[in-house]
């Protein structure tokens, strides 16, 4: 029996798509032989078929059904999967799926069939629903019967049917192998159905709050299965609050709904972003900001007045970037019209930097320019290598997700063959912190005091500060650092910014889409493993800065001010998000100036925030006592997860930098 | 390039430019601890603040760690002025601290015309145990005056604070008559501060200002590391209790009309 369980998960962590592939195989060839020759050999259309008839319906307590066969998962070799996107959920929130196939008359190609072929696919397996549902012994089954059948011909009539649906066609993406899938503006999407159902009288503001947490539960579900890099890395992220068409802010009842369950049931899944803007009212903020106060890590804020601009000059239609949402992180993508897979590689700057060091001819550098210059054609060659990788990339077709993008349907071209309104890609870059630092402190030891000769410098870089641990502090509490709003600083991290930029702005793929670079990575540890000690103070394998942050800096109006300052344009809004580590009492004590703090940031011009609010001492309890703390959740990158389930050097970051905070208050 | 510093323009020590305060004052504030007091009080959580002159002390084994930094009005101007937009955006300003700042802001009166032709907000945080003409020829440019009350009989505060008390109620005076802002701290000691004769003294005072409201907290310990730091002899006084505190909460509400709220460090 497949059950989302928790022991499986205490057993093995989570399993890698590589071995659960394995296992499946070995199963599919023991015990459903067809499937498993399909699935070597047949067309998309096939095995999604064989998919839809074969998976098994498991009876469900609960209120919504949301399920995940491993055994039938889609095979994942089969090329570059979509990732990192959000369908567009709402064509099945506003219709039946009947209406969304092809009239005979219209099928003119491969595709069309496909599509349709597609559909009625999923239309076998809601009816398989429907029978299963019909038989099945439980309170919630002749409802979910009927919920079930509606969604062959009939829009969705109540915010329960609609919450259903997503759960729905979402598992679908996941049971062919999809990731990180992301869930949309569901603020927007389903206040209609909440109104509905509260005129008739069908639902109060308190049962719609029961719905939507009961809908989280569900998603929660398979955790395990979901999860990319890390447990609870699940891109299962929920749009909240948007722009309206005459340029204010929009939210409703849902958004605070959304918010206040997140603060409730305290899970890792979904995501919870919320965007805002100038004229976002204080008593969202303030629910935010209490929901943050919980230490889930959500809402993760995106600043609109930021946002929209640069995607509108990147050549977003306007009324597409006013609809932005984000992939599984932070990077903005138009929901239901861009493939962007956002995050495909990272530009790790102090990978460069050891090139640089592993140079015959660091001597000539004999002025800070020359070794800039160094350091650029070093950034060039990793740029390179990424576009060559990324150049050969070609998508799983996938015409049931082209159900979800536009314009497929209307240009009748699968979402592979560029049938998306955008079809950009994204890079993140990570060590940009490492990189400043150490080449200000560069400049300081080698080029403006002449105290050490970078022979010297390399030598001790080299052996990882073997002998001088006190040059190792003396670089660490340099006064101008990576976060402070002083010019040079400024100067240096846009310089780097634009110049990396520059290198991949000719770049076009195979659909016309181009690429986009932002200020904040997941990969700040692992890339960091193997790259050596840098001239920040950072000695070999340990990890990089965290996205847009500093512990070391004076207070948070700092860091706002320097990330308000970092030169979004261009391509480079791919995600910008500061991180706070927040003493839990500094909010309690201070929530009203927290509030007044966050919304003038909005306004001074911060790209993204988030934070963790939790003390250093309840992170090294809960890492020597996991058992005390089952249900502590944090804020890892673009998603929350339960401390426990983190890898140690992922927790030991967490810790060194709520001390680092602690001390600076 | 280090930037060159003209030392005619030197106006003033400061130890320390805090940005995002919380607790000085209404909003988001940047707070400036000016190095020099004329107090000794035995609590004091910032030793280095206490001598005028730039000090050095140690941090850790080897490092030496320097307290003091010198400023010309234009850069202390341009330091502060970083967080502008959000005194703007949340009713802030700055917080002279120190030290005692009555002692050093006269010195930056340019400063100061210049930050208030932006409508800053601004206060000061001072002990008030100065000469009247120290207060006087800065009182046009400041809004808000947290105002210490610590020991209030003129013997004990000569000994022990080697402050003046005269100087305090004439201050006083001067600020209520000019209906400044004000917001009354005490910090709390078994020692000083809130001995039974103290508190009755106290109260006295506060019925003579019954519209300003007041805030006590326990002195705390967080100041030792500077005191080793400096290699000065740290005195350990007891934390009070958050009983305590509400006891001597309940004894000073009943004379003034003003909120008395515990402040938690």
């Amino acid at each position: 029996m497949f059950k989302d369980c928790h022991t499986d998960l205490e057993k093995n962590k989570y399993k890698t798509t590589k071995l659960l592939q394995k296992e499946n195989d070995q199963w599919l060839k023991e015990n459903d032989f067809e499937f498993y020759r399909v699935q070597k050999t047949g067309s998309f259309c096939d095995i999604f078929d064989l998919i839809c008839r074969r998976v098994e319906i498991p009876e469900t307590e609960g209120r919504f059904l949301h399920f995940i066969d491993h055994r039938y998962l889609f095979d994942t070799t089969r090329g570059y999967r979509f990732e990192n996107i959000t369908p567009d959920y709402g064509r099945i929130i506003k219709n039946g799926l009947d209406s969304l196939k092809y009239k005979d008359v219209q099928i003119t190609n491969k595709f069309c069939e496909d599509y349709n072929h597609t559909i009625e696919s999923v239309v076998l397996l809601i009816r398989r629903i429907c029978e299963h549902e019909k038989q099945a012994d439980n309170r919630h089954a002749g409802k979910r019967a009927e919920i079930f059948d509606n969604m062959i011909s009939r829009p969705a009539g109540s915010l329960e049917e609609g919450l259903q649906r997503i759960l729905f066609f979402h598992q679908i993406f996941w049971q062919i192998g999809q990731r990180l899938m992301g869930l949309g503006h569901l603020d927007i999407l389903l206040i209609d159905l909440y109104k509905k159902d509260l005129e008739d009288g069908r639902l109060t503001r308190k049962d719609a709050g029961v719905l939507i947490g009961d809908f989280f539960e569900a998603l929660h579900q398979y955790c395990w299965l979901k999860s990319n890099m890390l447990l609870g890395d699940t891109g299962q992220i929920i749009i909240l609050g948007s722009r309206g068409r005459e340029g204010g802010y929009v939210c409703n009842e849902l958004t605070y709904l959304f918010i206040e369950a997140t603060a409730r049931k305290r899970l890792p899944d979904p995501k919870i972003l919320l965007r805002v803007d100038r004229n976002t009212p204080r008593d969202l903020m303030e629910t935010a900001i209490r929901c943050m106060q919980t230490g889930v890590g959500a809402p993760l804020l995106s600043n609109d007045d930021q946002v929209i601009p640069r995607l509108i000059a990147f050549g977003v239609q306007e009324e597409d970037a006013r609809q932005y949402g984000v992939a599984a992180c932070w990077e903005p993508l138009i929901p239901g019209k861009s493939i962007s897979p956002n995050n495909m590689k990272s530009i790790t700057y102090p990978k460069a930097m050891q090139a640089v060091w592993e140079r015959k001819d660091i001597e000539t550098f004999d002025t800070l320019e020359k070794w800039m210059q160094a350091f650029y054609a070093e950034v060039q060659k990793e740029v390179d290598e990424i576009i060559d990788i990324i150049s050969e990339a070609r998508f799983q077709y996938n015409p049931y997700l082209s159900v979800f993008m536009h314009d497929c349907f209307g240009r009748k071209q699968d979402v592979s063959c560029g049938g998306a309104v955008y079809n950009s890609y994204g890079l993140t870059t990570v060590g940009l912190s490492n990189a400043v630092n150490s080449i200000l402190n560069l400049k300081d030891l080698v080029y403006d005091t002449q105290e050490y000769s970078l022979q010297e410098i390399k030598e001790i870089l080299v052996n990882n500060f073997e002998g001088y641990d006190f040059l190792r502090e003396r670089l660490k509490a340099a006064p101008n650092k990576y976060g402070m709003d002083v010019p040079e600083v400024m100067n240096l991290s846009n310089e780097i910014l634009t110049r990396t930029s520059g290198m991949v702005q000719g770049f076009r793929n195979y659909m016309g889409g181009r690429l986009k670079i932002g200020a904040s990575s997941p990969s700040y540890i692992d890339a960091a493993q193997e790259v050596m000690a840098s001239l920040d103070g950072r000695k070999c394998g340990e990890a990089f800065g965290v996205h847009i942050s500093s512990e070391t800096n004076n207070g948070y109006t700092e860091i706002i001010n320097f990330a308000s300052k970092l030169d979004y344009n261009g391509n480079r809004f791919n995600g910008n998000v500061v991180d706070f580590m927040v003493a839990p009492g500094f909010i309690t004590n201070n929530f009203d100036k927290m509030v007044s703090l966050i919304m003038a940031g909005i306004k001074i011009g911060f790209f993204q925030l988030q934070m963790n609010v939790i003390g250093s001492e309840t992170l090294a309890e809960a890492k020597k006592y996991p058992e005390r703390f089952p249900n502590l959740v944090v804020r890892v990158w673009g998603f929350s997860a339960y401390f426990r389930d983190l890898p140690e050097e992922y927790q030991n970051v967490l810790i060194s930098r709520a001390r680092q905070n602690e001390r600076r208050n | 390039m280090k930037e060159e510093i003209d030392l005619a323009k030197i106006r003033v020590v400061i130890t320390n430019i805090q940005r995002m305060c919380m607790d000085d004052g209404p909003g988001i504030r940047t707070t400036v601890f000016f190095k020099g007091c004329n107090l000794k009080c035995p609590w004091c959580a910032n030793p280095e603040n206490i001598s005028f002159e730039v000090e050095y002390g140690r941090e850790g084994l080897r490092q030496e760690k320097i307290y003091g930094c010198y400023y010309s009005e234009e850069m202390l101007y341009e330091e502060l002025m970083k967080d502008e937009k959000f005194w703007s955006n949340t009713g802030g300003g700055i917080t002279f601290s120190g030290g005692e700042p009555l002692l050093h802001l006269y010195r930056i009166q340019g400063m100061l015309e210049k930050l208030k032709k932006r409508y800053i907000h601004l206060a000061v945080e001072t002990a008030l145990q100065v000469p009247p003409k120290y207060l006087t020829r800065i009182l046009t440019w400041i809004d808000y005056y947290i105002v210490d009350i610590k020991v209030l009989d003129r013997k004990l505060c000569r000994t022990v604070l080697h402050g003046n008390l005269d100087g305090y109620f004439d201050n006083l005076r001067i600020l209520g008559s000019e209906g400044k802002e004000i917001l009354f701290r005490i910090p709390c000691n078994m020692e000083y501060t809130a001995t039974h004769e103290n508190l009755e003294r106290i109260c006295r005072l506060l019925c003579e200002f019954p519209d300003v409201p007041v805030e006590i907290f326990s002195i705390h310990n967080m100041g030792r590391t500077k005191y080793e730091s400096l290699g000065k002899a740290y005195r350990e006084f007891e934390r009070i209790s958050g009983i305590q505190l509400e006891g001597i909460k309940n004894k000073l509400e009943q004379c003034t009309d003003a909120p008395v709220v515990i402040r938690h460090i």
